[in-house]
Order: structure tokens, then sequence, then C-alpha cells
């Protein structure tokens, strides 16, 4: 086994760096990201904003800015590298082989078609020849939307948010994809909605044996639904474990901080630790760990050598002193 | 001991358009009260009218009826228009959940801060001056970023523009409008804990209105759980998280994520009823509730005391 347990890697990201050039330099917003998702499973991408969660996302399916330039890195899902194929390869990807849904749903969808219609677009350019209505109508019914036949003509200003995000999550399940990746997509839902969109993409993902990649900041509801985490901080990787690994043994002091200034349970308010100073500005010359200024752990051999990647079993950890 | 803010009764209905005779309820009914020093929470969904209730309080918009005391003060006999050149307006802040959008991007961090001193209070050049440098620092803003504008600054220190911008004309009661949604766990926790210092050294009143019921826990004492207009559900914010006794109550309190119950939660579907001229003889949660029974459809439940300090509006 190299880089931690690979069997099964649906898709696999090795050192990915991207940045972003603009008039106000050059954001390295990405580097040497590392990780994979299996077949199957539910993996959080949790960090902070500005962490590089969504950049990673948007790399996969390279829906990025023109000033964003992959520098280094594969990606590889099903025998293609999404970092390096053509354009034809990728637009076989995208709704086939890997799906996306947004944060926000309405936002997202077309304003001015029938959130039906967008639907049986979606199952023609997947292949589905006769009986897209019919086929729409059950996918809405899939995503428990009531009265579905109604709903069918509406317009997405019509429609609620968790609504709306249902239709998203009924589009993305159109072509079958083999992943699903999901970016915050109950961040601004209603808190009960938010709870019962989350279940309905766990359900679905595991009836259609589908792996998904969750995107959020909330390292509680990522450990609600994934069977792995991935925390990111300013563009690195710095630590993977199973989902009860991180929240019960965190490795990394950034994990541990993230962790201990989340309200949780009974505690009290003084025992909510913030985390000291923010994201280092990624446009300046950086140290080799870029926690390295607010760590608490922090010694003189941290700026000395490259980023340390430690695989222990299946807990992975870029820290010289965990 | 009388209440510094007392609410009885309130109601503020709106027209619905193309639809005469139509009401959309915001606020039904709803009475509640908040000492000095005490801090409050007001949760619910949107739509559930808790931002239509904190604009009242504010007195940025009037009540159709009740009764809004400010220490003895009646704020409704004072037209919201009048409001604003109201010596009460100072008494009554409010801090708003994007405070990069509440701020005047022209203006500098400075500049945003003394404008509601110099509006509401009578000061010299000086101290005006002094006053900024005063809130900035009770709201940990470095002097340094002073001389910033909103684009300049964090997502943080935006926060923290908004509340010294509050704390400049010296409030009572401060009503924060999700004040800590927009920012990152790392920060929320240093703003939430700023709000606690202002709470206790300067014996701030707090109306903290929010859906995030972690949140909620760890700052208020007490709580006022909302739905369509009405107050459900009201205690100790302890007690209530710990016992909710109304099914909505229950339901934001299982929709909280939580890794620790995976998959063993009340889920409520549906998304919230429309609030236009709701039914007056059934309970207005009958839609959406998991154990609702023929009564909830016929009579709409009061709220009563079901041990003191704590109400609830349920016939179960």
């Amino acid at each position: 086994m190299s880089a931690g347990d690979m069997s099964g890697a649906l898709l696999e990201i090795t050192d990915l760096s991207l940045e972003f050039r603009g008039r106000g330099g050059t954001v390295r917003a990405l580097e040497a990201v590392s990780l994979s998702v299996r077949a199957g499973e539910m993996l959080g991408l949790v960090g902070e904003s500005g962490s590089g969660k969504s950049v990673t996302a948007y790399a996969l399916l390279r829906i990025m800015d023109a000033a964003a330039h992959v520098t280094a890195g594969q990606a590889w899902f099903r025998g293609t590298d999404l970092l390096g194929c053509d354009a034809a390869a990728m637009r076989g990807v995208r709704g086939r082989g890997i799906a996306m849904i947004f944060q926000n749903p309405r936002a997202a969808l077309n304003p001015v078609v029938p959130v039906g219609r967008q639907i049986m677009v979606a199952l023609r350019h997947a292949g589905v020849a006769g009986g897209a209505r019919a086929a729409a109508l059950a996918l809405m019914d899939r995503v428990h939307i009531a009265d579905a036949a109604r709903r069918f003509e509406a317009l997405p200003l019509e429609l609620s948010g968790g609504l709306c995000q249902r239709i998203m999550i009924a589009l993305a399940l159109a072509a079958r994809p083999a992943l699903l990746i999901a970016d915050e997509p109950t961040t601004g839902l209603d808190v009960t909605t938010q709870a019962v969109i989350m279940d309905l993409i766990a359900e679905t993902a595991r009836e259609a044996g589908m792996a998904t990649l969750l995107i959020t900041h909330d390292l509680a509801l990522a450990g609600e639904q994934c069977d792995r985490i991935a925390v990111m901080h300013a563009g690195h990787v710095v630590e993977i474990a199973a989902t009860a690994a991180i929240l019960e043994q965190p490795r990394h002091p950034y994990t541990r901080r993230l962790l201990a200034s989340m309200p949780q349970g009974k505690m009290a308010l003084t025992e909510l630790r913030p985390i000291p100073g923010g994201l280092p500005d990624l446009r300046a010359s950086l140290p080799p760990c870029r926690y390295a200024a607010r760590c608490e752990r922090h010694a003189a051999d941290c700026d000395a050598g490259p980023l340390p990647r430690l695989w222990q079993d299946a807990h992975f950890i870029a820290c010289r002193h965990p | 001991m009388t209440a510094l803010l007392d609410i009885a009764d309130l109601r503020c209905r709106f027209p619905v358009r193309g639809r005469k005779g139509s009401f959309l309820h915001a606020v039904d009914g709803v009475s509640f009260s908040i000492d000095r020093g005490e801090a409050v929470a007001l949760v619910g969904e949107s739509g559930c009218g808790k931002s239509t209730l904190a604009r009242l309080v504010a007195r940025l918009i009037d009540p159709d009826s009740g009764q809004i005391s400010f220490a003895g003060i009646d704020l409704v006999a004072i037209p919201a228009r009048r409001f604003a050149d109201d010596p009460a307006r100072a008494r009554i802040q409010m801090v708003f959940q994007d405070a990069g959008d509440s701020i005047d991007p022209r203006y500098t961090a400075r500049q945003a801060i003394a404008e509601p001193i110099r509006g509401l209070t009578r000061q010299t050049r000086a101290g005006l001056a002094a006053r900024v440098a005063e809130v900035a620092a009770l709201a940990g803003l470095p002097e340094a970023l002073l001389d910033r504008t909103a684009h300049q600054l964090s997502g943080g220190q935006k926060a923290r523009v908004g509340i010294a911008r509050a704390l400049g004309p010296a409030p009572d009661v401060l009503i924060l409008d999700e004040p800590t949604a927009a920012l990152d766990v790392s920060v929320q926790a240093l703003v939430l804990r700023l709000f606690d210092d202002l709470r206790r050294e300067l014996g701030l009143s707090l109306l903290f209105i929010s859906h995030d019921l972690g949140v909620v826990r760890l700052l208020c004492a007490r709580v006022l759980v909302m739905y369509l207009g009405q107050i459900v559900e009201s205690g100790p914010a302890a007690d209530l998280f710990d016992a909710p006794r109304h099914p909505y109550t229950q339901a934001l309190v299982d929709a909280v994520p939580n890794p620790a119950r995976r998959g063993q939660r009340l889920r409520i579907t549906g998304d919230i009823v429309s609030a236009i001229d709701p039914p007056a003889n059934a309970c207005r949660f009958v839609g959406r509730c998991p154990v609702a029974i023929a009564r909830c459809r016929s009579e709409a439940p009061m709220l009563r005391e079901v041990m003191p300090g704590r109400q609830v509006a349920c016939h179960l």
C-alpha cells in the first residue's frame, strides 16, 4: 500500500498544485494536494473559507476562472487524468462520471426553464431517448418531491431553497454518475431542511452506489455523514482519516483547534477555544508548513525541511510534531 | 424587578399584494421580556417572523398593535419614522448579519463607527474621536485597522466594525441578527466571547437571533422558539434543548449535526407553510408535525406555562 489504502480508489488526486495569477500577484491556492475517494464512500473535505476545498473540486471538473493555472499534479478517475485529458474526454466525465451540486441551488438552475424540463434535458444529455418526461418525474419522486407532476412546470423562483436543492440532486442523478461532488449543499438552507437534504444525499448515494465528495466548513456535519474526512488549511491537506479518528483522535494541531473552536454538546463559552491568527496571505512566500505561524506546537525544525507527509496505517498527517 | 424591555401581544401584518383582504401574519401576538444584562435567543427558520420581530423591537417599523415598553418608556407611541431622531434610538442598537454589506463601502472603519455616535449623541470633535477609539477597543479592533475600508478587512474584522458601530451610542440593548452566520468557526468563537464580555462588563441586554442552536446554547440563558409568527416554546436554554416539549423545538434540536447520534434523529418534512391568512382554529405546525392529533386541526394551542419559566404552545 502506497500512500495509505489505495485499493478501490475511484478518484486519485496526487500532488495537485494550483495558482491564481492576477495583477495583485500570484495566489498559491493549492500546494501538493493528494487525496483519494473510494468507490461508494462519502469523503468529507473540510476547512475554513479560503482553505482551497472548493478550488480542488473546480479543478477536477475544469470549471475554473481563467486566472487559475494547474502547475502540477494528476487526478485519475476511471483511467482518465482529469487534469491532462482533452476537452472531449472532459465532457464525457462531467455529468456521467462526476456530477456536482452547489451551495446556492436557485442560482445554479436555469431561471427561465421549468425545473422538470431541466431534468429532461439532463436525461437526454445522458442518453435517455424516449420517455424522458416519465423518467424526469420518476427522478423527482426519488428525491421526495411531493406532487411532482405539478412542480414539473414550476420555475426555480417559485420553489423554496430546499426544493431547488432537491431538483439539483435529481439533475445530478440523471446521468447516473459514479461520483457526486456536493459543495456546501445545505449552507443557506433552514436548519430542519439542511438535515433532510443531507439525509437525502446520503440515501441516494447509498442506493445508487455513488461515491460522494462532501465539501463543507462544518466538521460536525461531515462527522455525522462521512466515512472519512480530509482537513484542509491554506491550500494544504493537513490530515485525512476515518471520521471517528478525526473526531476522537485528531493528530494535526489545526484539526484539534478546529474541533475545539466548534460549539458542541454542553460545553461552556469559556471552553470554546478560538484559533489564533488568520489564514496566511497566499501571495507571500510561505514556510513549508502554512499553519506554522498559528501553531502551538511550532518548533524550529518545522521551517527547515519540506512539509512531512506521514501515513500511519490509514491516517495521514502533514505535520512534523503531531 | 421590572424587565428592561417588555413586549406584550405584539402584532404586525402585511397586506398581500394582488390579494385583497389577505394578510401575511408576520408577528402574531408575541409577548416576552428581557432583563438588564440578560441574553435571550430568538430561534426559528426563515419566514417565521423573527427578523420582523427584531425590526419592530428596534423600532424600524411600526406594529399594528401591542406594547413595547423600554425602561418605562412606551416605544410604540413613537412612530418608526420619528424614532430615528428620538433619544431612545441610541439605547437600542442592532448588529446585522453581514457587517460588510451594512457598512458604506467608501467609509473607513473609523468613519463607519463615528456616524451613529455623531447622529445620536452630542459630542465635541475630540469627544467623538475618543469615543470611536473607546468602542473600537471594546470590540477588539486594533487602531491600525481603523483607516481601512470594508473591502480591506477580513470577515471577522468587519463583524467587529459592525459591533463597534452599534456600541458607539452606548446602548442598553443590542439586537443581534445572525451576527456570526457568515463567519468561520474559529472567528465565530472570538465574536461570541466578545458578546458575552460586553454583556458581563457593560450590563448590555442581548436579543440574539439565530438558527444555530449550538451557538445559542453557548451565549444565551433563555430561548424563545418562533414558528409562523408565534412563540411556540420558551424557557431556560439548557432545559429547553435537553428536553424540548414542542415537536418543532425537538425537530430543531435534532437537526443540529451530531456525530454521536448518526442516523437516529427526528426529521420533519415539508417546508415552512405560508403565514398568509393562517387558520384561526388549528395549530400552525400541524401540517409538518409528526405527532399531531385531531384536536390540533380544530383548536389552536395557547402558550401556557408548564413549569416555572417554561412555556409551550402544544396540546400534547
